[in-house]
């Protein structure tokens, strides 16, 4: 956890809206991000999106001062994810994996090659299994954060996150090879 | 029978495709990030600022009980039960 995660955590713990502010400027983009990948559709994500927040407004009184906010928040959301959704979008989400792509916003600096290997990479990571997907995309949201806190977001061991994000890196390149 | 090489082939190739797997993690990292749309960004701040200002801060009391009391209570009662159920085993018995 960052320090001035620590001084958020208190700050929502004291119900400031100053706090909360902060903590959404920081966090709303890479959670829906987030989001929008785990689920691959943008409607789906919207409702995770807004499940996360207004679950964080709920319960900032009781959070633990340890807290680490992102972790936390990508915690809720997978979890909304996998109780609410999970079984209506399996057979949906190999069909209209692409919807997501429309959904990409575009660099203007990058070439046509950068930006056919990103749909690439996007394509072959909406096709992996969601328990592969899931680990490489906090790789990608949440980089920062120790493997430990990655771990127990999907509620695992640091030695079994560390086998299945081997496993995930090499079915995105077996994905890739295939693509 | 051939001699066994003492050259780590796996060992190798292992490393080699990690590299590549290194790469690929950090072409992951670079995957641009969706921002959520401006009207939904504003509806939902409004929204869980309004649910935060529904809440209030939790007492002394409340927090001493949520951090400390309860944890300390459930830690004691696993203790507990460990102990009953080594108490079965051969060796205590």
């Amino acid at each position: 956890m960052s320090s001035s995660d620590a001084g958020l955590v208190a700050g929502l713990v004291a119900c400031e809206p100053a706090a909360l502010r902060t903590v959404y400027d920081r966090y709303a983009d890479r959670l829906y991000s987030f989001a929008v990948r785990l689920s691959g559709r943008p409607d789906v994500a919207d409702e995770l999106f807004q499940h996360a927040w207004l679950t964080l407004a709920e319960r900032a009184p009781r959070l633990s001062p340890d807290t680490n906010l992102l972790a936390w928040l990508i915690t809720v959301t997978r979890n909304h994810f996998r109780s609410q959704h999970r079984k209506a979008l399996t057979h949906r989400r190999n069909e209209e994996s692409l919807a997501v792509q429309h959904h990409a916003p575009a660099r203007p600096d990058e070439t046509v090659a950068a930006q056919h290997r990103v749909a690439r990479l996007e394509l072959a990571l909406s096709g992996l299994a969601e328990h592969h997907r899931e680990v490489l995309l906090l790789m990608v949201e949440a980089s920062e954060l120790p493997q430990a806190e990655l771990a127990a977001v999907l509620g695992l061991s640091p030695a079994a996150f560390r086998k299945r994000l081997s496993r995930a890196r090499a079915a995105l390149q077996a994905q890739l090879g295939e693509s | 029978m051939a001699p066994k090489s003492t050259i780590p082939y796996t060992r190798v190739n292992a490393d080699m495709n990690d590299h590549a797997r290194d790469d690929l993690l950090g072409e992951l990292r670079d995957l641009p990030t969706y921002p959520p749309s401006t009207a939904l960004r504003r509806e939902v701040r409004v929204a869980a600022l309004g649910r935060l200002a529904q809440q209030k801060p939790q007492t002394r009391w409340q927090r001493f009980f949520q951090h400390l009391a309860i944890p300390l209570a459930l830690s004691a009662m696993s203790v507990l039960y460990l102990l009953r159920a080594a108490a079965d085993t051969p060796l205590l018995r």
